[in-house]
């Protein structure tokens, strides 16, 4: 009766460890998972807001511009037409639009750049000095919230892969995400003229 | 202000302890004045504003041994600079390293970077000051301080003019905080002498190891490399970059 009762208890305490391991490991790696992923859409967040100001400093680079460049006003209403095509994407929020709409933008962006450097009167302007200073720093804010959010991301899609998130992830809905790529010829920002 | 003493110790420590890439001024690469007086005027800025303006010189974008995570060198000065101001750990005159420039949760900090023999430079600016120094007054200071005389060769003096000049953008306040200390870095080159055995890391651990075989309770300096004063400040790539 005795050795019962003790045999009782000691299954008791190895089921009580044995289940308290597992709840720690369960609720640890949600925990974990929902903190990476809070990051991963603030980093996203970072991301959009130098998108924007990229798109609300392209038309004074362009007004500027106009002012001296006459005879490649193809170039610059290029750059017009596919900032509304970014605003358009920009819209429905998902990655990978936003990600070919901003690689078209930025290689006709760097395209206008080859053709202010034809220009040497524009280039001793000091307003389009300026855009050009406030057009690379924004190109350096993108690319560097960029890699940090691709960071995040990488950090979150291996925490929902690997060993024990990819057993519960897609049960509790996370799915991996997509990272936001730099397109051919938006490696290098712009740099000032001279 | 710093005690000779303490100065002195620092020197002592940063060559026995700190054999890394970037260590306080020594003046290799511009004079040992200017560095001076770029430490003492950052510290001033430093202790009326809390944002900690540094200052690393590079004699080159190649050979500097700071890599990414992938462990590849960083030889674009934009995500070097980007690379220094928040990761990598920088020492402070009284040991412990810390990662990020200006002060934690405030972001107020600014880098000047410059790399002589590409003749590169670039100006970091911390999240919080990208207010009170855009990207556009950035170029226009290295353009009126930094350029002229970067290209006559007066590295010392261009960097101190740009140093002062930026200070001037940062507004006084009334709160105060543990100042940073040590403002300037440069490539540290060991090719110029020889270090002798006793001053070597292996020796010191050597008689670490020994004391602690014996007993003794080592220094606490000592345990200070790896630990380190935390996080400091962030940047995202606000700034400007250019050539002289």
């Amino acid at each position: 009766m005795n050795r019962k009762f003790l045999l009782l208890i000691v299954i008791v305490v190895i089921a009580l460890i044995v289940g308290g391991i597992f709840a720690a490991l369960y609720f640890g790696t949600y925990n974990t998972i929902v903190s990476l992923e809070a990051s991963a859409d603030a980093q996203w967040a970072q991301v959009e807001q130098e998108l924007q100001r990229r798109y609300d400093l392209i038309p004074n680079v362009v007004n500027s511009a106009k002012l001296y460049i006459e005879y490649e006003g193809s170039v610059l209403e290029e750059i017009t037409s596919l900032r509304s095509q970014w605003a358009a994407a920009s819209q429905t929020g998902d990655v990978d639009s936003i990600n070919n709409a901003t690689g078209e933008l930025e290689s006709s962006l760097s395209s206008m750049i080859v053709v202010f450097e034809d220009y040497p009167e524009l280039e001793a302007s000091q307003i389009v000095e300026d855009m050009m200073v406030e057009l690379e720093g924004t190109e350096n804010r993108i690319s560097t919230e960029r890699m940090r959010y691709n960071e995040a991301v990488r950090d979150y899609n291996v925490a929902i892969k690997a060993f024990p998130g990819t057993f519960w992830a897609s049960g509790w809905g996370f799915e991996s995400k997509a990272y936001f790529e730099a397109k051919v010829g938006a490696e290098d920002p712009p740099q000032v003229p001279g | 202000m710093r005690s000779i003493q303490g100065k002195i110790c620092a020197i002592i420590f940063v060559f026995t302890l700190f054999p890394m890439l970037v260590i306080p001024a020594q003046g290799y690469l511009i004079p040992l004045e200017w560095a001076e007086e770029i430490e003492y005027r950052a510290l001033q800025v430093d202790q009326e504003t809390t944002a900690e303006i540094v200052v690393v010189v590079l004699q080159s974008l190649t050979g500097h041994e700071v890599t990414d995570k992938d462990g590849n060198e960083i030889s674009d000065i934009v995500q070097l600079g980007v690379y220094i101001f928040n990761e990598l750990p920088l020492e402070t005159y009284d040991g412990p390293t810390v990662v990020g420039i200006g002060k934690e949760g405030k972001d107020n900090g600014v880098l000047i970077l410059i790399a002589i023999e590409e003749q590169q430079w670039r100006i970091e600016v911390g999240y919080d000051l990208e207010g009170d120094i855009t990207d556009i007054e950035t170029n226009r200071i290295a353009q009126d301080y930094l350029v002229p005389q970067l290209s006559q060769g007066n590295y010392g003096e261009g960097l101190y003019d740009t140093v002062v000049a930026l200070g001037q953008q940062i507004p006084v306040t009334n709160q105060t905080a543990e100042v940073r200390g040590t403002y300037y870095y440069e490539q540290y080159t060991s090719t110029e002498e020889e270090v002798p055995f006793w001053e070597t890391d292996w020796f010191l651990y050597g008689v670490i190891a020994l004391m602690i075989l014996f007993g003794f309770s080592v220094g606490v300096p000592i345990f200070r490399r790896g630990g380190g004063r935390g996080r400091g400040g962030r940047s995202g790539g606000g700034g400007s970059t250019g050539g002289w």
